[in-house]
């Protein structure tokens, strides 16, 4: 179900994605994690309420917003 | 796990404050809270009065914090952390409880430092009593619905200031609170915002380490009562520290130091322009406020050259 309020969520581009991190810090929400088995930056859905900081702060420009369906 | 590599430094990965919050999309408080929970660590008292993160973090039968945490009035903040930290004083000159060096922090929002709890923290930083009080400025009680506080900069449309034909919106300038602290002679006084984020938690960690009282005011964008969208939080607590609206500075026994050298002081038009609730205001009125802003720095600037430390480069 849609954290209420939400219009977009991040969806994060692994090709140009360094693995550096500075979303999950400057995220309010904590919603972003490096998952290690896969070496892959996950986002939470259940507590990302889509707020773009990811995406103003991402250095490779690897997270784009894109409409939830 | 202690500690991991973690965006572009060493940061730790403790996480007191956790998600779930119900904070507005892009709340640069909430971050601010989280770097700073990070930087106070597990061995902690949090006493958190009446105000957004109080509201947000415990809604009714669930919290954000791992660590013990208190919720005080409005205005009773700062003695109710001197309460705990003489309680806890006293149980271990007693011996009823081992020494564990637990640190006491007192967080409240502007509305609970500058105007309602004043006269605690007035109070509390007299005595000296050894706590950490952090205030989380976002410059209007945004909980109740954006009604002005003694912390709302000149101009600024609020519920309660509106602009209109006849109003220009806040007609007082902003209270310096960090002032206030230092004239109490306080040991640490410091100012921090949650865009410079390595700085944030560099200063809680050093206020938490001071014997004695110590005060850190910390600026965070409010996206929904700033008018400004989710994604400028960051980029808007940037601009006022380089704008020189909200210089980044500490104060360690007197001592000012300014913490970035700014050559030269972008123009305060950009930082108004990216808010809504400055968007009424005229080109005298941003001449106006661009000339206390420049006043106001030139004074940090001759405190901090008096004191003899230089700034690190930006």
């Amino acid at each position: 179900m849609p954290v209420e309020g939400r219009t977009y969520i991040p969806v994060v581009d692994e090709q140009k994605c360094n693995k550096c991190r500075m979303c999950r810090l400057l995220c309010p929400d904590l919603a972003i994690t490096l998952n290690e088995e896969k070496g892959q930056i996950q986002i939470d859905l259940d507590f990302c309420k889509g707020c773009d900081i990811c995406v103003a702060f991402c250095p490779k420009e690897a997270i784009k917003m894109e409409l939830e369906k | 796990m202690a500690t991991a590599v973690h965006g572009p430094g060493i940061i730790t990965e403790l996480e007191p404050f956790t998600p779930g919050h119900r904070a507005c999309s892009g709340c640069a408080e909430a971050l601010a809270v989280r770097l700073a929970a990070k930087a106070i660590g597990n061995n902690a008292i949090i006493v958190n009065a009446t105000g957004c993160m109080e509201v947000v973090a415990s809604p009714f039968p669930y919290t954000s914090w791992r660590i013990p945490w208190i919720h005080t009035l409005f205005e009773n903040a700062a003695a109710v952390a001197s309460g705990v930290e003489a309680g806890l004083k006293s149980m271990e000159k007693k011996g009823k409880t081992p020494e564990r060096n637990i640190k006491v922090v007192a967080l409240a929002g502007d509305g609970g430092t500058s105007d309602i709890g004043l006269q605690a923290l007035s109070g509390a930083l007299e005595r000296g009593h050894d706590f950490v009080y952090i205030c989380l400025d976002n410059e209007a009680y945004m909980n109740t619905g954006i009604q002005r506080s003694s912390a709302t900069p000149y101009g600024a449309s609020t519920t309660t200031s509106p602009a209109g034909k006849e109003s220009l919106g806040q007609i007082t300038w902003k209270k310096n609170m960090p002032a206030i602290a230092v004239a109490h002679d306080i040991p640490y006084v410091a100012t921090a915002c949650p865009s410079y984020h390595r700085d944030l938690m560099k200063k809680v960690a050093k206020a938490v380490a001071t014997p004695g009282p110590a005060y850190v005011h910390i600026l965070s964008a409010c996206p929904t009562g700033w008018r400004c969208p989710t994604d400028d939080a960051i980029k808007i607590g940037r601009l006022a520290v380089k704008t020189g609206t909200f210089p980044l500075y500490e104060v360690e026994n007197g001592q000012y130091k300014l913490n970035l050298n700014l050559t030269k002081l972008e123009p305060v038009g950009n930082y108004l322009k990216m808010q809504g609730r400055f968007r009424h205001l005229t080109e005298d009125t941003i001449k106006e406020i661009q000339e206390r802003v420049t006043q106001e720095y030139n004074k940090l600037v001759a405190l901090a050259s008096k004191s003899g430390e230089k700034a690190s480069p930006e």
